[in-house]
């Protein structure tokens, strides 16, 4: 190759055509960041740019990218690719994937970078179309969940008046207490909706303390151990010596262990068995903090198993709002964490939650970084 | 003794079922009740109700589901359904519209109007004497 055809200032009419023919963005930039030569399809989008600062061209700014792709390669003469969001000649956005190769001359000094750009514009668009339908798909099966556990409870409140009314006409006490019964309860399952709802629709960042797991079971165990008493389960903490603190929202996890334990304590009562059991155990695997709260119920089924984690799914007819295992599904997410079952009717059921210690690492200094960012009195 | 007619309700709602059998039971019917599916199916081959209420969504087995089994069962086929349901009014076109179900012969969505439900259910009854 000749000294010339090297030089991309200096290319000749082939190399030209075959510039001008790709079909990406091909540019090429010296060591001061200047576009020296950009393709026929680069002119098109971004605009005529000779000896422009790349950055200046691409995304309308004064100084240099953070992560330049082109720096990369100025200093290491790797192959090196990006993501990136530009600004189009009618300011409209780009999205392109930028790859970047060095440009030697024949002495082997490198003296500029090529940058090979592919729009992906349509498929970003298409992929906000789907996320947005998505969105959307989410909000309305919200929206009819919700207003079928309206309708149950306003049918309810409807039967409760009716027998009320009923045991009135007929002085029947007993159908007086049973009308009275069904419209407290409903009026609880109101309440009750509109609580998980909001707990529900609350979107926010986990707030991580360094707190002992241990003592989070044992928090829940307290609270329920009566309940359990009366009902004949046994209420059972299982702590592993190896557990350590750990980065959690102690109010998350709380939600979290209450929804399952109550779950836990329904499956027992559920089930014919005598000698029923609810099991909460903690413990430490590969870096993995473990959660788990197992029982000897009734179980779940594998239709069922399908559906518990989706938004009003209840098994308890007038008894739950179909949000506990939702919401606990959202804290665990909001840890980085991961929740799954493993159970079969009739032989009880196991609640798992993970949380991977890095990730709750990685949160925590986030958390910390972004609390130290805000002024004293924000919240 | 007069003979009543049996309707059997079927609904995981407990407080539904003590409504509309309380309900049928003070309007002179026999009221036999199922809290799902499975049950319902048994309850309607072994009482052989009259006329049937039907929830259609359901935890353990869909109401569609039952209705299908409802309607292809030797001893059932004939007994009308009333779907009772607190899902929305697309359902009744999704039932209206299936080639496995036929339309049931009644469609109430939550909360009911009793009047027109026990107006509906009479207006069944009378058809099927005929």
């Amino acid at each position: 190759m000749s000294e010339s055809s090297t030089n991309p200032e200096q290319w000749d009419d082939g190399y030209e055509i075959l510039f001008n023919s790709v079909p990406c963005y091909v540019t090429v930039i010296d060591r001061d960041f200047r576009i020296v030569r950009a393709n026929d399809a680069f002119h098109d989008s971004f605009g005529y740019a000779p000896n422009i600062h790349c950055y200046e061209v691409y995304k309308h700014r004064d100084t240099k990218c953070r992560g330049c792709p082109a720096e990369k390669t100025f200093g290491d003469s790797k192959i090196h690719r990006s993501n990136q969001v530009g600004v189009g000649k009618k300011g409209q956005k780009i999205y392109y994937t930028v790859r970047t190769s060095a440009l030697k001359d024949v002495r082997r000094n490198l003296t500029h970078v090529i940058e090979i750009s592919n729009d992906v514009t349509p498929l970003r668009k298409l992929e906000e179309r789907v996320r947005q339908a998505e969105r959307l798909g989410a909000v309305g099966q919200t929206v009819a969940g919700l207003a079928h556990s309206i309708k149950n409870i306003l049918m309810g409140l409807e039967g409760g008046k009716y027998i009320v009314s009923l045991g009135l006409e007929k002085n029947n006490k007993e159908m007086i207490n049973q009308g009275w019964e069904m419209l407290e309860r409903n009026f609880d399952k109101t309440t009750s909706l509109v609580k998980d709802f909001l707990s529900f629709s609350k979107g926010r960042l986990p707030r991580l303390e360094i707190v002992d797991p241990g003592k989070l079971v044992m928090e829940i165990v307290d609270l329920y151990k009566e309940v359990a008493s009366r009902s004949s389960i046994e209420l059972a903490p299982e702590i592993d010596d190896g557990v350590r603190s750990a980065p959690l929202d102690p109010s998350g996890i709380h939600t979290c262990l209450t929804n399952l334990v109550s779950n836990a304590l329904d499956a027992c009562l559920a089930s014919d068995k005598k000698g029923t059991k609810v099991t909460i155990r903690v413990k430490e695997k590969k870096g993995v903090l473990i959660f788990q709260v197992e029982d000897n119920g009734s179980g779940i089924d594998y239709e069922i198993k399908k559906k518990i984690f989706t938004t009003f799914f209840t098994t308890k007819g007038g008894g739950g709002t179909g949000l506990g295992l939702l919401t606990t599904r959202k804290i665990i997410e909001e840890h980085g964490g991961t929740i799954s079952v493993v159970s079969q009717s009739g032989k009880g059921a196991r609640f798992e939650m993970h949380f991977p210690r890095k990730r709750l690492l990685e949160l925590y200094r986030q958390s910390t970084r972004n609390s130290k960012g805000q002024p004293a009195n924000s919240k | 003794m007069k003979y009543r007619k049996k309707i059997l309700v079927i609904d995981d709602e407990k407080d539904v079922l003590t409504y509309l059998s309380t309900f049928f039971a003070d309007n002179d019917f026999a009221v036999v009740c199922a809290e799902n599916g499975r049950e319902g199916l048994k309850r309607a081959i072994s009482d052989s109700p009259d006329v049937i209420t039907l929830d259609i969504s359901m935890p353990e087995e869909s109401g569609v589901k039952l209705l299908r089994e409802l309607q292809s069962g030797e001893s059932t086929r004939k007994i009308p359904v009333i779907v009772i349901t607190g899902v929305s009014s697309d359902l009744k076109r999704f039932l209206d519209n299936r080639n496995q179900i036929h339309s049931p012969e009644g469609y109430f969505e939550k909360p009911v109007d009793r009047d027109l439900l026990l107006t509906k259910v009479k207006e069944i009854l009378k058809a099927a004497k005929k």
